[in-house]
């Protein structure tokens, strides 16, 4: 099998929310997996010297008018969170603990945490928010919450981080790497679709 | 006929580019027109207090996209023109001026400017460029003389800038359909199937 779809989004995001509804089609149309990489926009806009989104004036309003047209067009339910942004290390770090320990809830994980945030409009910044969506995926709550702590989990979302903005010129959210080819945003997945199809052009 | 696409535009703009070639078929497909509306994308970003900055990740990112964009639409393109940006302000005028005798004629010119720059890399900025380009059009080498100097071209471009700017437009291409904004050559996707929507709806 070809490989896999790498899919690069901070949970903070709400085209990263957009396109994570949609990715999984598209991977599978073209016979291909999706990496899910969580990682830190904050550490994007230090080096870069951006802000989030919304933050601009005019290009945010747009942006909020866009993401819910964006998801009412795929049918995809959103609601703007009154607490925007948050902090999503500790969403990330879950992440990469359940990866490590059990991989198969991950992905779940991931959805369910976006639609906690972007359709409940619940703080996922709070790990016992988090512990609570992962107890209904069967995963103990305690472990979860030291996975979180792990050092070495830290150290890992740190590294996927590093080599995300150093390495794969990564500078916003969704950022989708196609055997080596980069894709940012959500309106970018048509795009991927007819890339895959094709094979480049 | 249901109201025009309104389509504000400038030629230092590879995303306008490439909009320029693909918004007519979108209009035609659903019984529209597009009224072109070339502003100063220079004086609508001095109209912005806090304008997105462009890191050069991104940046890197934006030339990789636009070519790519560009040879998915089957235009050519030679990513970075010299010199870039460059200043518009001769053909615009000549846009306007012709604009006011024949509207289907000026968007042959605008076409034709956007390509020399775009396609082949030549600064649009020099009238030797722009006179060469004139005589496929039937257009006379004296109206290139005349734009330079004509006081209603010279309002045309105000004016469409400073209503591009109150109707909260921060980039180009930006189209407005019935009154809803979108910006991007990417949107253009979005816009067909917007009006795809509402005839049925």
């Amino acid at each position: 099998m070809a490989a896999p779809l790498e899919f690069y989004f901070d949970f903070s995001s709400p085209y990263g929310y957009i396109a994570a509804q949609r990715i999984d089609a598209i991977a599978a149309k073209h016979n291909r997996e999706v990496d899910w990489r969580p990682m830190l926009l904050g550490a994007v806009f230090k080096i870069a010297g951006t802000q989030p989104l919304t933050h601009y004036p005019l290009k945010g309003q747009y942006s909020t008018h866009d993401f819910k047209r964006s998801a009412r067009e795929h049918g995809i339910a959103f609601n703007m969170p009154e607490k925007f942004p948050l902090p999503t290390q500790a969403a990330a770090r879950g992440v990469y603990w359940l990866k490590e320990v059990l991989p198969a809830k991950a992905v779940p994980f991931i959805k369910a945490v976006y639609a906690a945030y972007f359709v409940d409009g619940k703080d996922i910044s709070s790990p016992d928010l988090l512990a609570d969506i992962a107890a209904g995926m069967g995963v103990d709550r305690k472990e979860l919450l030291a996975g979180i702590e792990n050092p070495e989990i830290k150290d890992k979302l740190r590294e996927v981080n590093d080599d995300a903005i150093k390495n794969r010129g990564v500078f916003g959210s969704p950022f989708i790497i196609v055997d080596g080819e980069p894709f940012w945003g959500a309106d970018r997945l048509e795009m991927i679709d007819r890339w895959l199809e094709r094979g480049g052009w | 006929m249901a109201e025009p696409i309104i389509f504000y535009w400038d030629f230092p703009s590879p995303y306008a580019y490439i909009g320029a070639n693909l918004i007519e078929a979108v209009a035609n497909k659903h019984g529209r027109a597009v009224d072109w509306r070339a502003v100063s994308i220079g004086h609508l970003w001095k109209a912005i207090p806090d304008r997105t900055p462009f890191p050069k990740i991104k940046m890197d990112y934006m030339m990789h996209d636009w070519t790519r964009s560009a040879e998915l639409a089957d235009l050519p393109i030679v990513t970075t023109p010299t010199p870039f940006p460059t200043d518009a302000k001769l053909p615009r005028l000549l846009f306007y001026r012709l604009k006011a005798q024949d509207p289907a004629k000026a968007i042959a010119l605008a076409k034709a400017v956007f390509r020399q720059y775009w396609g082949e890399g030549r600064d649009i900025a020099r009238p030797e460029h722009l006179a060469g380009l004139l005589s496929s059009l039937a257009i006379p080498e004296a109206e290139l003389t005349a734009a330079a100097e004509d006081g209603a071209a010279r309002q045309a471009v105000l004016d469409a800038t400073a209503e591009a700017i109150s109707r909260q437009a921060f980039g180009t291409p930006t189209f407005i359909v019935d009154g809803e904004m979108f910006w991007g050559a990417d949107r253009i996707d979005h816009i067909d199937r917007w009006l795809a929507r509402r005839s049925r709806s």
